[in-house]
């Protein structure tokens, strides 16, 4: 249930980012969730109905960002398909995305020296309002 | 019915936005820093964490030194993990909530730049839950680097209790770091750790306009202690710390 702390996050940020008249205006967010932390989509979208639910009548629309890789040492760049975790090294990584830092290497040179470019992460992407 | 939408394209990190609310419950929060690395900062955050719960505060200790964590070292922590639960819960440890992210990666080497470590600093803030307590004591990394600039950015409310040997490279990075916490926000005071001499450095210090909250002699027995709380309670480390924090530290907080 670490997902329903992101979605507090994601209420608070949005309440917070808008005057208290503009957030009872609030219809629509939409939420970036980064391939790499593997979060579980009905669980967070739940978390956020539940919270949302409490404030207002919003809907909210999540989607997946795929995750994107270079490696700073070769330049190699590579997506999650490339990226073969056990099971339990998916679960750190669910909770803190850099930990894969501690177990994967780049495919091509094996240098932990890596950029996650994309895909990392919960993002608010867009706020819809009724007029 | 006849409504226009409007939208506002952004892209908005949430994970800053929920901090004050996880920290709500927590009176004081203390850094524990330094200029240098090997002054002591971690053993000292953790023995004042100890101390702060045995005179029966609610205290928690976090281990942000995410690339050389050491806490869990001094302390012989093992086999413990936070609880999911809305986020993470830090577990208890000799009564005090205990978080590191030696939980998740173990003694595996996790190499970080600066985004990665203001990631982890984010994320774990976020979704740490510490409830109620009077203290959450804070082990940083030396310098003024980005965990520093971090948990000023994020905490406000933040304190930082300064750790520097007698040794001139201590010295002198101190007191950069001094200058940063001076303008950034506000600080305890400083201590000396691993004094060899007898005259310390507490006129140079208070010539700098900082409070000074007392010296810590060199204990060769400390390091036999690591891993063991009850052998590092009987050293001469930990009586001059908990003088210091029951006769200065708590007059100042």
């Amino acid at each position: 249930m670490h997902e329903w702390a992101l979605a507090e996050a994601v209420i608070r940020a949005v309440q917070e980012k808008t005057e208290k008249d503009v957030w009872r205006r609030v219809k629509s967010i939409y939420v970036e969730v980064g391939e790499l932390q593997q979060i579980d989509l009905d669980t967070f979208t739940d978390a956020l109905n539940t919270i949302g639910n409490s404030i207002g009548d919003i809907k909210f629309v999540v989607r997946v960002k795929r995750a994107k890789f270079k490696c700073r040492r070769c330049g190699y760049s590579w997506s999650m398909k490339e990226v073969d975790l056990d099971e339990e090294i998916q679960e750190i990584v669910h909770f803190v995305p850099e930990a894969l830092y501690s177990f994967f290497k780049c495919p091509e040179c094996g240098s932990r020296d890596y950029n996650l470019m994309e895909g990392r992460g919960v993002w608010v992407k867009k706020i819809v309002l009724k007029k | 019915m006849g409504e226009e939408n409007s939208s506002e394209e952004i892209m908005m990190d949430p994970r800053a936005y929920i901090i004050e609310e996880r920290l709500r419950g927590v009176r004081r929060i203390i850094a524990v820093a330094g200029g240098k690395g090997g002054v002591g900062k971690s053993l000292i955050a953790s023995s004042l964490a100890l101390i702060l719960k045995d005179t029966g505060m609610r205290t928690g200790l976090f281990d942000l030194d995410f690339t050389s964590p050491s806490t869990h070292l001094i302390l012989g922590v093992r086999d413990l993990a936070p609880k999911e639960e809305k986020g993470l819960i830090p577990p208890d440890f000799l009564g005090m909530k205990y978080m590191t992210l030696v939980y998740f990666i173990g003694d595996s080497p996790l190499p970080l730049r600066g985004e990665g470590i203001s990631n982890v600093i984010l994320e774990l803030f976020a979704i740490t839950r510490w409830g109620e307590l009077d203290f959450l004591i804070l082990d940083i990394p030396p310098g003024i680097s980005d965990t520093t600039l971090d948990i000023i950015k994020y905490i406000p409310q933040i304190r930082f209790l300064i750790i520097t040997t007698g040794s001139i490279l201590a010295l002198t990075t101190a007191k950069k770091l001094i200058e940063i916490v001076r303008d950034e926000t506000s600080m305890i005071g400083i201590l000396e750790n691993m004094r060899r001499e007898s005259r310390g450095i507490e006129r140079r210090i208070k010539s700098w306009g900082v409070d000074f909250l007392g010296s810590i002699p060199f204990d060769k027995d400390v390091e036999n202690s690591l891993g063991n709380v009850q052998l590092l309670k009987k050293t001469e480390f930990w009586k001059a710390l908990n003088r210091i924090v029951k006769e200065k530290f708590l007059n100042r907080i």
